[in-house]
Parts: structure tokens; C-alpha cells; sequence
């Protein structure tokens, strides 16, 4: 059976590093992309079965990509799992998030909980 | 001598030596003879008519008396007018007595009259001065009734037609309390007083009022006079100078700045109330006394020791009696009228609650810094757990697959967070710590050469250039060395990373100081990757972080902080692409003086 394709969006060197290691050791085929634009055109150019996607990058980069992952049609239906250090809907509203986006697919609260994790995925990538 | 000898000569003499102009003259009006007097005054008489000789007429005058007492046999007595041998006006009071002949006839007149020509200049004199003497001058009688008064008089209080004086110098139907006339009538001195009286005009008019009697000399006197001297514009200029003196005096006593006024001979002459509280010595300790030395800035001392020109000190500090150094802003100017020194005054802005208020508000600021950006330091905290716990995650996979490669990229991930939480807890902890700057004469070139120092070599390997620029020579300034250390290096690091974002190589970073009209500025100017809107708008607002790798979002907060309570302030323009541009800017009047060392000795 071909692997599941994780795209992993994360600024953060050292927790994309972490997140694609757990997740490739439990089988799945993980990429990573630092910043929003290289994230998106992975994102389309390999149409991955999951994407795991930090909020919370610079600006307002990961939430506008999250917006725009959801409007992009080739990618309509690819689950995606908000990882993210945000502790509360405030600071989600502080970001910029609105009633208008429909929320993640799974939310994994930074730090991540690794099988809480591969879970949440492989839960979402065999539905 | 023989007695018929002696009446001739007797006779002769009185003729001659009578104070008085003697002619006798005939009915055809000829002086048949005349005394020496009468000849110096008219000239050679002899022969000649009475009318030519003493009025240079023609032909007899018109009203001429001596015709009537020809027909008549009368004494007459008149004034006439005449002309002297010079031709100047001559007056003399005539008295003409008829000389009787056996037969009752009236062969001869004899004419005597006198000299009244230094009286009538005496009285035309006396006319000019009652009329134009600059004083109102009338003349009351025993009833207090005006029965003349000068051409001034008639002018301010109206024509008079037997009114009382009140009446016309006040418009009062009684008498006042306090008339000087009737003093004068009672006991025939001179009196003086002052008083106010109401012209026809209605305006009120000051004047000072002396009443002397009237008299020839004898205690018997009937008229007063009265002579009134107008103060009503010394009183005007008076009472503009008493309103003055008490604005002024309202102005100092109520200030809620002190104010110290310093005489010629350095002695205190104002002390007002607010001036006694910020000190704490009564006025009435100092006023009159020479202040005390140390109580004033010695930039005033010196003020006061040069007499002339101004000081302004935006942030100096006095000494209270308790020994208490009160921060204050002071400014003081020498007073001179034209070149006269007349003394010093100096106003004293206590700053204490200014001081205390700007600390809260700082404290405020941080406390809200905090606050605020708990959300977002907890985001950077768990990141940075994260990447501890992938450090871990590695190095245990590593170990139990002994893959060597994975032990030492979780080796490294365990070693960048560690040294990512150890500065941004030393961050916080400079952020969170508040205070006073550790203020010392500081050489602003010496801080920027050694930033510069500290980050060249570094940046040089990614090519990025850091230099300094210092186009002139900066005064020292009473700065934190340490704290303005932080914040260029703070500042620098940030221009590094934004030139290490960008792709321009090599990419340049200068820092300059400079002075730019009173202020001291820093500047750290990039070529890097400059900040968009959105980033410009959360530059200080947040623990806000461009870094993945590596930021707090502390830096500009803390750089921020520690510009503040330097009393500057910080400002920064910047264009995606372009690079930024980040000023430090501290007026220079605001950087306070280090702690002076004889202070603390006196503190303890």
C-alpha cells in the first residue's frame, strides 16, 4: 500500500523536524514546508492526504493560508490539522479568525502530543 | 534861622521832598510849577498844559476831573492813566484839591498824585497768576460761598453764580466733614487736605486742597482762598499701579510653581507660599536674607553672580531644608530695567508628581506589555518545548535505532532550545525588572563602535556588512552605557536577520549618532527585507516575532522600555524590500545627570 502523503506547514524548523520524524516512523511519508507560500505550492503541486498546518506563523501568514488552502478547489476535501500553540478562542479571534471559516478538521494543541497525534491523522486519512 | 525863613524853607522842602508828584495848574490848565518828582517822572513842565505834559495829549482829556472841581470847589481822587517822559504807561492815583483865593475864587489846582504803576503790574500779575496757576483757585466767604474763582476752576466745575464751594466742587447739598475752609475761618491758618470731588462732567477728580485766609495782614480776615491741585491722573496712575501690585502679588502668592525672587544684594525678596512648601522654610526665615548655598542649582548660583541673562533647566534638582533633592524644572531670568540690574527671579516646577507619574505610566505600559502578550510568549514557550521535545524525541529513536544521525540532530534541536529559553528568560527578566537607568557621562560614539564591534564578524559571514557612520563629534551624555548597549545591539541583530531575509548581497547595515537640534540620535539603518504593513503594525504591540528561529519578540519592547526612561523615544521607518530605518532619540534636556557622589555621602 502506497504511504499517506502529510504535508507538515510549520515555521519552526525544530518542531516541523519533530512532527515529520514522529509521523514518518509511524508510516506515513511526511514533507515539510517553513513558510506559507512554499506550503501552498507544495500543497498543490502534490495534493497531500492530510496537511498539518501552524496557525500561528509570521503576520498573518498561517491563517491566510489556511483560508486559502479552503478556497482552493484542487485542494477541497484534504483534511487539515491545525497544530498550534493557541490556548483559547480569543487568541484565535486575535489572529484574525472568523465565524466565516470552517473550523479544522482536528485541532493538536502545542506541545504536541505524538500519538495524540498519528491518531488524529491516520484517523482522518483512512475515513 | 528866622521863623518866616523857616516856613519858606519848610514849605519849600515839603514841596519838594513829598513822595508824591506835585503840580499846580492854572484854569488854562498850565502847570505853573511842579516838584522834582513830577518833573522826573513827566519831564520839564514848566509853562506847559497838564494834559500834554502827563498824558502827551492835545487837548483836554474828556472826563477830565479837575474841570469839575474848577466849577465845583471839590477834593477829587481818581486813577489815571498816563504817559511817563519815556513814553511807557505811567498809572498814578490823582488828588486834586482846589486852592481858594480870598474872593473864593479858584485861581490854581493843585494836582498830587502817586506812582501806582508797580501796583497795577503787581495786580495784572497777580490777575495772570490766580487765572492760570495750574491749580483751581477761588475765593470763599464766610457763608462757604464762591465769590470768585479762577478761569481752571470755571473750566472743570462749571461758571459760578454765588453757589457753595461743595456744591460746586461736588455736586453736595451740605458741607463736608472734613472742610479745610471752615478750619481756616476758625482759626486763620492754613489748612490742607485731600478730596474728592465731581467735575461738571460727573468724573470723579482727586485733588490736594490748601485754605489760607485772606487777609492785609490784620487778624480780621472775611475771604478764604482756596487752592486746589489736581491728582486726579497721579491718582489714576496710583491706583493702576496698586491693581497691578496685586494681580502681581495674587499671581506669585497663588502660583502653584515656587517662585524666588533675588535682590540686588543677593538677598531673597519674593518667597511665595508654594516656593515655602517645596523647600519647607517659612518665608519669613528667609525673605530679606541671603539663600542659603545649595538650595538653588549652581547653573542659578551663577545667574545670580553674572546679573544678567536666563537660564532654563529642564530637569535640575533643588535641596529642601530636610535635605531632600527634589527634581524640578527651573527656569530663571535676571531683571533689568534698561541697563539697570534689578534683580533675579527663578520659577520652580516641582517634578515629583510628574516624575512619579511618568514612572507608573511606564510601569503601566509593561505591566499591559505583559499582559497582553502572555498569549503569545505561551505560544513561543510551547515551540519551544516542542522542539525540546522532538530534541528528545530524536535522541531516544536514535538511541533505540542507533542511527547516529538522529542523535545528533536531536543533540542540536536539545542544545538551540535550551539557548532560545535561556535568552528569552533573560529577556523577560531585563523586560520585567523596572527602575532608574544607571546614568553616567557616557561617549555615544564609544556605544555605537562597540555594537558595531560585537556584530561585524558574525554578520560578515553571511555577508551581510555592519559599520558605523559618525559624521561629526557628539557631546558625552548623561546615558545607561548598558541599557543603550541593549538597544543598539537589540536593533542591530534585527537589522542583521531582516538583511539575512532579504536576498540582497552584500547587504549593509550602518549605525550613526549624531545630534540633530537638541537631540541625541542613534540610527541603525538596513538593506534587508524591510517590514509590511502588517509586521510595522505589530512591531511594538506584541511578543511578536518574525524569527522561526531564534526571536523573543522582546527586543523592540525592551529597546522601547529602556529608550523611555531614558526620557527618549523611538521611531522607525521601513518599506518591504527596501530595508529599514530605526532612531533612538533622546532630547538632550531630558537625559538626566548622574547621581552627583556628595549626595549619597549625604544620605548616609
Amino acid at each position: 500500500m502506497k504511504k499517506k502523503l502529510v504535508l507538515i506547514v510549520e515555521d519552526e524548523e525544530d518542531v516541523a523536524k519533530y512532527l515529520a520524524a514522529a509521523l514518518s516512523d509511524q508510516g506515513f511519508e511526511a514533507l515539510t514546508a517553513s513558510d506559507a507560500a512554499s506550503g501552498l505550492e507544495l500543497a498543490t503541486q502534490r495534493r497531500p492526504d492530510l496537511i498539518c498546518l501552524d496557525l500561528v506563523m509570521p503576520g498573518r501568514a498561517g491563517l491566510s493560508l489556511y483560508r486559502e488552502m479552503r478556497q482552493t478547489p484542487g485542494l477541497m476535501g484534504v483534511p487539515i490539522v491545525v497544530v498550534s500553540g493557541l490556548v483559547s478562542a480569543d487568541a484565535a479571534g486575535k489572529l484574525g479568525w472568523d465565524e466565516t471559516l470552517p473550523l479544522p478538521d482536528a485541532f493538536i494543541e502545542k506541545p504536541v502530543n505524538i500519538p495524540e497525534l498519528v491518531e488524529a491523522v491516520r484517523e482522518l486519512v483512512l475515513a | 534861622m528866622a521863623k518866616a525863613h523857616y516856613q519858606e524853607w519848610l514849605q519849600k522842602e515839603l514841596f519838594e521832598q513829598a513822595p508824591l508828584n506835585i503840580a499846580v495848574i492854572d484854569p488854562d490848565y498850565r502847570i505853573v510849577s511842579s516838584n522834582r518828582n513830577f518833573e522826573n517822572l513827566f519831564g520839564e513842565a514848566g509853562g506847559r498844559r497838564c494834559y500834554e505834559v502827563q498824558k502827551g495829549r492835545d487837548e483836554p482829556c474828556e472826563n477830565c476831573t479837575a474841570s469839575q472841581t474848577w466849577l465845583d470847589g471839590r477834593v477829587r481822587v481818581n486813577e489815571e492813566s498816563g504817559v511817563d517822559k519815556s513814553g511807557r504807561a505811567a498809572h498814578y492815583l490823582v488828588y486834586l484839591a482846589p486852592i481858594f483865593a480870598e474872593d473864593g475864587s479858584i485861581p490854581y489846582i493843585i494836582e498830587m498824585s502817586a506812582d501806582i504803576t508797580e501796583s497795577k503790574r503787581l495786580k495784572s500779575e497777580y490777575q495772570t497768576l490766580f487765572e492760570q496757576v495750574p491749580c483751581y483757585v477761588t475765593v470763599l466767604n464766610r457763608d462757604l460761598r464762591v465769590v470768585r474763582a479762577n478761569q481752571r476752576f470755571r473750566e472743570k466745575f462749571g461758571e459760578i453764580s454765588g453757589q457753595k464751594c461743595f456744591e460746586l466742587f461736588k455736586r453736595q447739598t451740605t458741607d463736608c466733614a472734613n472742610c479745610p475752609a471752615k478750619k481756616t475761618f476758625a482759626d486763620g491758618k492754613i489748612h490742607r487736605s485731600e478730596q474728592v470731588g465731581s467735575s461738571k462732567d460727573g468724573e470723579p477728580t482727586y485733588y490736594m486742597v490748601t485754605t489760607a485766609p485772606l487777609s492785609r495782614g490784620d487778624e480780621d480776615f472775611s475771604h478764604v482762598i482756596e487752592m486746589a491741585v489736581d491728582v486726579t491722573d497721579l491718582r489714576h496712575t496710583e491706583e493702576r499701579l496698586q491693581r497691578a501690585r496685586v494681580v502681581r502679588r495674587g499671581l506669585v502668592e497663588h502660583s502653584p510653581d515656587a517662585i524666588v525672587g533675588i535682590g540686588t544684594k543677593n538677598d531673597v525678596l519674593i518667597f511665595n507660599p508654594a516656593a515655602e512648601s517645596l523647600f519647607g522654610i517659612p518665608a519669613a526665615d528667609v525673605l530679606g536674607r541671603a539663600l542659603q548655598d545649595g538650595f538653588l542649582p549652581p547653573e542659578l548660583e551663577e545667574l545670580v553672580n553674572a546679573r544678567r541673562g536666563e537660564c532654563r533647566l529642564e530637569s535640575a534638582v533643588v535641596r529642601a531644608r530636610s535635605g531632600e533633592e527634589i527634581p524640578v524644572r527651573l527656569s530663571g531670568y535676571a531683571v533689568a530695567k534698561d541697563d539697570e540690574y534689578l534683580g533675579t527671579a527663578a520659577f520652580v516646577k516641582d517634578l515629583r508628581e510628574v516624575r512619579r507619574l511618568e514612572k507608573e505610566k511606564l510601569d503601566a505600559e509593561r505591566l499591559t506589555a505583559v499582559g497582553q502578550t502572555v498569549a503569545g510568549l505561551a505560544h513561543g514557550i510551547k515551540n519551544l518545548l516542542t522542539g525540546l521535545e522532538g530534541g528528545v524525541y530524536f535522541l531516544r529513536s536514535g538511541l533505540e535505532g542507533d542511527r547516529t544521525e538522529r542523535i545528533q540532530e536531536g543533540w542540536g534541536m536539545l542544545q538551540r532550545n535550551v539557548e532560545r529559553i535561556s535568552v528569552l528568560v533573560r529577556n523577560l527578566l531585563s523586560f520585567s525588572k523596572g527602575g532608574e537607568p544607571n546614568v553616567e557621562v557616557t561617549a555615544p560614539e564609544d556605544l555605537v563602535r562597540d555594537v558595531v564591534d560585537l556584530y561585524r564578524e558574525a554578520a560578515a559571514r553571511e555577508d551581510v556588512v555592519v559599520s558605523s557612520d559618525i559624521p561629526g563629534p557628539v557631546a558625552p551624555a548623561p546615558l545607561d552605557p548598558e541599557a543603550i548597549h541593549t538597544c543598539l545591539a537589540n536593533l542591530v541583530s534585527n537589522a542583521v536577520d531582516a538583511c539575512q531575509m532579504s536576498d540582497k548581497r552584500p547587504c549593509c547595515v550602518q549605525v550613526r549618532v549624531r545630534d540633530e537640534d537638541d537631540n541625541l540620535v542613534f540610527e541603525v539603518e538596513d538593506e534587508g527585507c524591510g517590514m509590511d504593513q502588517e509586521v510595522r503594525k505589530f512591531a511594538f504591540t506584541n511578543f511578536f516575532t518574525t524569527k522561526g528561529k531564534g526571536g523573543t519578540g522582546l527586543g523592540l519592547l525592551l529597546t522601547r522600555k529602556m529608550t523611555q526612561e531614558h526620557g527618549g523615544r523611538i521611531a522607525f521607518e521601513s518599506e518591504p524590500g527596501k530595508g529599514s530605518t530605526f532612531r533612538l532619540i533622546f532630547p538632550r534636556e531630558r537625559l538626566r545627570l548622574p547621581d552627583r557622589p556628595e549626595q549619597q555621602g549625604d544620605s548616609n
